[in-house]
């Protein structure tokens, strides 16, 4: 959820909401690529259960080449089936397995891989589109132990192999992003920090907004070869095939009509109404007025927006919301190439001693992974910024405390990459997100790696502890 | 299934939102031309194709640019008297 509601018109359209984008390497020489959507589900979600849009075209897409096109995506295309027409009822007895007759509202997919030609990126040259996995059953979302008494073996009998090696899942998860934020959109408002901001208040420890929330998930897991621009898994971290950009996107038809009687007609093209790469660009960076343009642009059009991360707002508040905290910040004016490469370039070479994740001189938001950066035996939340290269933003996890790196990047913190003379202030490595200190998150160890969600039974609205 | 000829959804179109003409399964002649071009019914095998909701939307009225969406593409071409005919209907 780096980036739900993040728009004023996707903000009223939570189905096409594409609010977190997660790449990473994965065991056996594969990555996995998630993208979620349907942000901030209480888990009582009856009487109708949240689902995935039959209406919109889900994308995860990947650059192989830098430009900012995408040279491999995998799409989705979802179908709802009601098989009883006599009930007002979700399901009418437990659901024990994907085909139970007790399950009346089922949602299957169609799983599309379509891979430019010549890379030239999609939009360029042609396209070679094949259906790699139809008819795939999503589980149901969690109802509680009446109606899904085995929730986690059901989700699980959902992960669908693909032919040529790698799974897929699509459903319900638990929401893994975690942020303060009713803190943050108080004036940016930083629990347990609230003692030093202009409108000061008693110190108290960070409120996970998220906690106990349910999303919707996309998981693709492939081979690396199959998303790699040479179709080869790389060993040079230092050689630029290595590296893939990453990002989600939700489209509607161009055209609707209604009838009156219930009924929608969609028609035309494939407008882009959502998408994510990095997490929190859109929702932080740029400014409001043009959130809904950003969302319905390609990365390869980011360069619109370099101003904003050149010149974050953010990191002009800092020194004002928190007086005499942020000096060094305070005093600088330059452009920050250390933003403009972590988010919009990626990382060069020699900057940071045995990595990079350049993807050359286009401006475009995504999701940078250098695929010859093993998986972390001992994962680090905060990613690269403490030495663990397989973590954001070297692509992102489902566990990166994304929220704390880039405060932290924003605030400074890094700046000295791209200017030895500079001295971030003490306090930018300092701040972080305050949920971590009380997080409740489990995950998975296993594909799809996010964890199972929370069941309405048990957590009815209004009863988190947060 | 009704035969609708140009002019049959021309007075249809003078109902709908201003700028935007629907045809649900049926279509229209499209001659691509002049004020004057000439007018027929649809046969069976053109209706057959048109068989889907389609939606008729001007892009340019004084270019007389029009554009229909159907399926899943987009088809875009210019008829100023179409353009003409219908701005009037809508009044």
């Amino acid at each position: 959820m780096s980036s739900h509601r993040e728009a004023p018109s996707i903000s009223k359209d939570p189905v096409a909401d594409n609010t977190d984008t997660y790449a990473f390497r994965t065991p056996g020489e594969t990555v996995t690529l998630i993208t979620n959507y349907l942000p901030a589900q209480t888990p009582a979600g009856g009487p109708n259960f949240y689902e995935f849009g039959d209406d919109v075209l889900y994308e995860i897409k990947v650059d192989n080449t830098g430009d900012g096109r995408p040279d491999v995506v995998y799409q989705f295309r979802f179908t709802t089936t009601v098989t009883r027409d006599d009930t007002f009822l979700y399901n009418v007895g437990p659901i024990e397995s994907l085909d139970s007759e007790n399950w009346i509202r089922k949602q299957t997919y169609t799983v599309t891989k379509v891979t430019a030609r010549g890379n030239q990126g999609r939009g360029k040259g042609q396209t070679v589109s094949e259906v790699l996995a139809t008819d795939v059953p999503c589980p149901p979302c969690n109802i509680g132990p009446r109606s899904t008494p085995d929730y986690a073996g059901l989700a699980q009998a959902a992960v669908t192999e693909l032919p040529g090696g790698g799974m897929v899942f699509a459903g319900q998860r638990a929401e893994g992003f975690f942020v303060d934020l009713g803190s943050i959109f108080d004036l940016g408002t930083l629990r347990p920090f609230q003692a030093a901001h202009l409108i000061p208040s008693a110190s108290s420890p960070g409120v996970d907004s998220l906690e106990q929330i349910n999303v919707h998930t996309i998981a693709i897991q492939v081979p690396i070869g199959h998303v790699t621009r040479d179709g080869a898994v790389p060993t040079d971290v230092a050689a630029p095939e290595a590296v893939i950009g990453v990002w989600g996107s939700a489209s509607r038809q161009k055209g609707s009509t209604r009838n009156g009687r219930g009924a929608k007609a969609d028609m035309g093209p494939w407008v882009q109404v959502s998408r994510l790469g990095n997490p929190l660009f859109n929702e932080v960076i740029v400014p409001m007025a043009r959130k809904d343009e950003w969302n319905a642009d390609g990365p390869d059009q980011d360069a619109e927006y370099a101003g904003f991360v050149a010149q974050p707002e953010l990191a002009k508040l800092l020194p004002v919301l928190y007086p005499d905290v942020f000096p060094n910040l305070a005093a600088l004016t330059a452009d920050r190439a250390d933003l403009l490469a972590i988010l919009l370039t990626g990382i060069p070479s020699g900057l940071i001693p045995g990595f990079q994740n350049f993807t050359g001189p286009t401006q475009a938001d995504m999701l940078r992974l250098n695929l010859a950066i093993a998986p972390s035996a001992e994962p680090n939340r905060l990613g690269l910024a403490a030495g663990d290269a397989a973590g954001f933003p070297n692509g992102r996890r489902v566990t990166d405390d994304v929220v704390t790196v880039e405060l932290r990047a924003v605030a400074g913190l890094l700046y000295p990459l791209v200017d030895a003379t500079y001295t971030p202030d003490a306090a930018a490595g300092g701040i972080e997100d305050g949920t971590f200190a009380t997080l409740e998150r489990t995950f998975l160890d296993v594909f799809p790696y996010l964890g199972v969600p929370y069941s309405g039974y048990d957590v009815p609205a209004g009863s988190s502890a947060a | 299934m009704t035969t609708v000829s140009r002019r049959s959804f021309l007075a249809k179109g003078g109902a709908g939102v201003a700028g935007v003409a629907t045809v649900a399964a049926g279509g229209i002649a499209l001659t691509g031309g002049s004020a004057g071009a000439a007018e027929r019914s649809l046969d069976a095998e053109e209706l057959a194709v048109l068989d889907r909701p389609m939606l008729l939307q001007i892009r340019d009225a004084a270019a007389g640019e029009v554009e229909i969406l159907v399926g899943d593409t987009e088809i875009v071409f210019t008829d100023r008297a179409l353009v003409a005919r219908v701005l009037r209907a809508s009044r």
